[in-house]
Parts: C-alpha cells; structure tokens; sequence
C-alpha cells in the first residue's frame, strides 16, 4: 500500500463544505488571484478554523492552486471554501475570466527556453 | 419424632419413683403412730405398701433407665446417619462448584476468544475502511480540479467514515482502546466536526462556541467517538429537517459539549437506565446488548470509564434530550492558532516536485496511525506524540516568520526546515508560482499595495517576496 505523502486529518472534507464539491462560482480557475479583502471587517465568530487560516494565508495574493497547496487539501476543495469567502466578501477574486490565458505553444517555447538554460 | 417423645414419659418415670419412695418412707413412719389393737388391719396395708411400693420404684426406675438408653443409641444412629449424609452432600457440593469453576473459566475463556477475534475483524475492517478513505483523497488528488470527482470521493469518504466507526465501536465494546490514534491535539469545534463526519446526517449538526481549547492528542479519537455516537442518537431520534445544536464551553475544571436535539425525549425510567449506561456506571459488554444491539450509549460509557468523561443526559430544553459531556482538564490544552492541516491531504504532487528533498526517506503516512492491523503491530495504540515524523517536503517560509515561530515550533505551519542550504535549490513550484502571483498582483493594483496596511502577515504570504 502506497501511504507516501498522504496524510491523514480528523475533521473530513465533505464536513468542511457542508457536503458540496461544486463551488457556487463557476469562475475560479486553479490559476485565479486571491487575495483577503482588507476592509477592516472580521470574520464572523461562527467562521471556522479553516475559514480563518484561508483568509489569512490570503494576505499576500495567491492563486487558487498555491493556496490549496499551502493548506494542503486539493484545489476542488479548497474552490468550493473560497467561493464561499469571495460571496461573502472576505476574498477579493484578482483575475478576471476574460483575462486570456498564454497559448499552450507560447507557453512550450517558454518551458523549452527555461530548459536550454 | 423419637428425639422429643420420649423425654417426657423420661421425666415422670424419673420422678415417680422418688414419689413413691417417699410414699413408703411416709408408711414407715406412720407404723408406729397406729394403734395396733385398734386395726390390725391397717398395720398391713402400711407394711405391704412399705414393701411394694420401694419394689415398683425399682421396677420403674430400672424402666424408665432402659428407655433412656434405646432413646440415647437411637440418637447416636441418627447423629452418625446425619453426619455421613453432610459428608456425602459436602462432597456433592465441592464436585459441584469444582465443575462450576470449570465452566466459567471454560466460559471466560470462550468469551475472551470471541472478543479477541471481534477486536481483530473490526479493527482489519477498519484499517480497510481508513484505505479506502485514503484512495478517495488519493483520487481527488490526481483530479485536483474536477468537482464531479471530489462529490465522488466525499461520499466514498463519508461512507467508509460510518463503516470505521461501526467497527471501532465493536472494539470498544469488547473493551479495547480505539485502534485509531492522531498525533495532534484537535481543537473542540473541529473535534464536532470530525464527529459529525461520522454520521449519516453530518449537514445538521450546527457547532457553536470555541474557547480556544483543544483536545489532548491521546484523547482524541475516543472523544470524537463519544460525540459522534452521541451526535448519531442526536440525528436518529429527532425530525430529520431540524438542526442537532452543539455547544461548547469552557468550565473551571475543563470543558463541557451539550448536544440538543429537537426529538421527543424520552419516558423517565428509560431515561434513568440510559443514563447509567452513557456515564459507564455498568460495563456493558458485546455479550449484553441483546437482540437489537444498542451500541452507541454503550460505547459513550465505555470510553467516558477509559478517560474519566462525565456524561450526562437530560431532558433538553428543545424538548428532546440534551447529553452533556465533560471533558476534564488534563483532557485539554490551548489551542495551536495556526492549524497545520485543516482535512485529510496528499502531498505525493509536491513531493515529487521537491527535488533535492525528494531524496530524503519517504514518511509513512502521518497524522493516522493504526495499530492491531497487522503482523507486529501490539494491539494497543503507540503513545501519542510519538515518532511525530515530519512531512518530508520542503516548506516555502520567510526567515522573519521562522524566527519569530522558533520558541514555539511544537504548533503552527512547518515545523521542518529543508537541510540544504542552497538558496535556489529550496525554490518549489509553490514558491515559483507564488513569486508570478505577486508579480502580477503588484503591477495589477500597485497604488493600493502598501505594506503597512497588513503588517502581520502570519503564515507565509507573498507580501515579503514584494
């Protein structure tokens, strides 16, 4: 049995989200900037530890996916929590949808060049 | 019938005679007193009675001592007969209890077989409901971004949560200690919140209240056990749109969970006998539960007995019961602020992008550890906090922050720093990506960007990389 790198938590993921895995935003790509809304306002004393620990590893800006990175958990997961902070306003989304990502080719030259060096 | 009877003809054959002696001395004495020219007659019946009547108290007296004598060896032959039949029945006796002994150490041991073979099976179901979990996060991990995949995996999860803690209550009702250990203490909410994931009905349980306590990491499965069959009995026994409420608060001599449901109660003698069940007053064992087996109270006693919980139900206000658990305060400790790890994670991903840390030991997986599950393992739980084996990835930080959380590097974020200490080679596709992420955010609204605005940042945040 392969156990390496998985680690085990108590409290499960379908608990943290109420049992959705869809996110109520449709628009948040793994790539998409993050970043805590500082207005002043608190969370909510009823918001969780895993509430908590998203807005303020959110200080800084970060994509979807390093964020779901550093707090280890997957970024399907950590979308649905997100989504949920940016309807409430804690998280401000960055990116726009429209914003075109690079083309795959432009982005194979980018990596082939990075590897050359 | 012989033994009373014949003392009292004993008695007065015993007394006649000297009655009759008496008689006689009487006669003796009255012989001179009769005047022999008057009733010579009379001389006679005296003197004949002087004779007679010492004869017949002889003849009596002589009786009365050969009945005394038969009524004695008619006692003696009782008295043996008796004292051979107690023998006789001592010794049926001690066969008896001999045998007895024999069945019940005969019966001990068929039932610590039967419980020893309970206790393996459940906890092997276990140990493969715990795989099957892992695989689950496994999938999702492979398929980070799918949500279909994750709904997937949180009911396979949610499911063999349900199919563990059925077969861990087995074990605790043969009287073992949860398989199962964590190697961190769990913060109260989130132990709630581990219990609900536990049940069927996990969305209506609504926690309230966090006095900033966690739970000892020794105590921690057995107290979300104890919520969670306790939460169970919540669900199953109240309407199923109403909300089970959980409160927690802090006491004086630790912490106290009250669980309300909004059911109907229960009549008061059943309450009574309920009650003693869930605050382990009797043992109740996988032997006494019956044709429809009532675990869950019995388990909820059978840990509050193993960690001195105080449990407690009662009727609540909602109406339906409330059980109120306290947890004493050797039980607890501050909680860490900073969760390291908030649900059940894979880091394979990252770890093979780690590169130069990649070639450090694998670590067994952390934060679960099974005991009892397979050759080698001892069947009680290893010692919390022992072999708290790090991740082996290296972690992204700032220095500033890794000094500052030094003192206190039992809590928080990583508590491991890579060993090389060649910069370029720590740099991760975490902090690569975070590096752009900046980079874009600081050209995107660089007017609002002041740092002072967010002086503290805790955990490792790009601010520092601006």
């Amino acid at each position: 049995m392969r156990s390496d790198g998985y680690r085990d938590h108590p409290v499960r993921s379908y608990v943290l989200t109420g049992g959705r895995a869809h996110p109520t935003r449709n628009t948040l790509r793994p790539e998409t900037l993050l970043r805590a809304v500082d207005d002043g306002r608190e969370l909510p004393a009823s918001a969780g530890r895993h509430e908590r620990t998203l807005v303020r590893t959110c200080r800084g800006t970060l994509a979807l996916a390093e964020l779901a990175a550093h707090v280890h958990l997957p970024v399907s997961l950590v979308a649905v929590l997100v989504s949920d902070l940016v309807d409430g306003g804690y998280l401000a989304v960055l990116s726009t949808p429209a914003h075109d990502l690079p083309a795959k080719d432009l982005l194979e030259e980018v990596l082939d060049g990075l590897r050359r060096l | 019938m012989s033994t009373t009877n014949p003392t009292r003809p004993g008695a007065t054959g015993r007394v006649l005679p000297w009655v009759l002696v008496a008689a006689m001395v009487l006669c003796v004495a009255a012989l001179p007193l009769v005047d022999p020219s008057v009733a010579s007659w009379s001389l006679w019946v005296l003197g004949g009675a002087a004779v007679v009547l010492p004869v017949s108290a002889a003849v009596m007296l002589s009786r009365a001592a050969r009945r005394e004598d038969t009524a004695f060896r008619a006692l003696l032959a009782e008295r043996d007969g008796l004292a051979t039949s107690l023998h006789q029945t001592a010794q049926a006796l001690q066969g008896t209890t001999a045998a007895l002994t024999a069945e019940q150490e005969a019966r001990a041991d068929q039932r610590a077989a039967v419980e020893t073979a309970v206790v393996s099976l459940s906890r092997k179901v276990q140990s493969s409901a715990h795989r099957i979990q892992e695989e689950a996060a496994r999938m999702v991990q492979r398929h980070a971004t799918d949500p279909d995949v994750l709904q997937t995996s949180m009911r396979i999860d949610h499911a063999a949560a349900q199919h563990a803690r059925q077969a861990q209550s087995l074990v605790a009702l043969c009287g073992r200690r949860p398989g199962q250990t964590w190697e961190d203490a769990l913060p109260l909410p989130d132990v709630v919140k581990a219990a609900a994931g536990r049940i069927t009905a996990f969305h209506r349980v609504e926690v309230s209240g966090d006095p900033g306590l966690a739970v000892t990491a020794r105590a921690v499965e057995p107290l979300v056990h104890v919520v969670a069959e306790l939460l169970a009995n919540a669900t199953q026994s109240s309407p199923p749109n109403t909300q089970v409420l959980v409160v927690i608060r802090q006491v004086q001599r630790g912490a106290v969970l009250e669980i309300d449901d909004c059911g109907v109660g229960m009549d008061p003698r059943e309450l009574s006998r309920v009650r003693a069940v869930a605050a382990g007053e009797h043992p109740v064992g996988i032997a006494d539960l019956g044709e429809v087996p009532q675990t869950g109270l019995a388990v909820v006693g059978t840990y509050a007995r193993f960690l001195g919980l105080r449990v407690d139900l009662t009727e609540s206000v909602y109406g339906g019961l409330r059980a109120v658990v306290m947890v004493p305060g050797d039980l607890t400790e501050v909680a860490a602020t900073a969760p390291d790890v908030l649900a059940p994670s894979v880091d394979e991903a990252w770890a093979a992008d780690a590169g130069p840390a990649s070639s450090t030991p694998r670590q067994p997986a952390r934060g679960r550890s099974e005991s009892g599950t397979g050759p080698g393992r001892s069947a009680e739980p290893s010692a919390p906090g022992a072999a708290a084996a790090p991740p082996a990835l290296p972690q992204r930080r700032s220095r500033r922050a890794a000094m500052d959380r030094a003192p206190t590097s039992g809590s928080g974020l990583p508590q491991v720093v890579p060993p090389d200490t060649d910069p370029m080679s720590d740099q991760t596709a975490q902090e690569a990506g975070a590096w752009i992420g900046a980079f874009f955010a600081a050209t995107a609204d660089a007017p609002q960007d002041d740092p002072d605005t967010h002086p503290s940042v805790v955990t490792d945040g790009t601010s520092e990389d601006r």
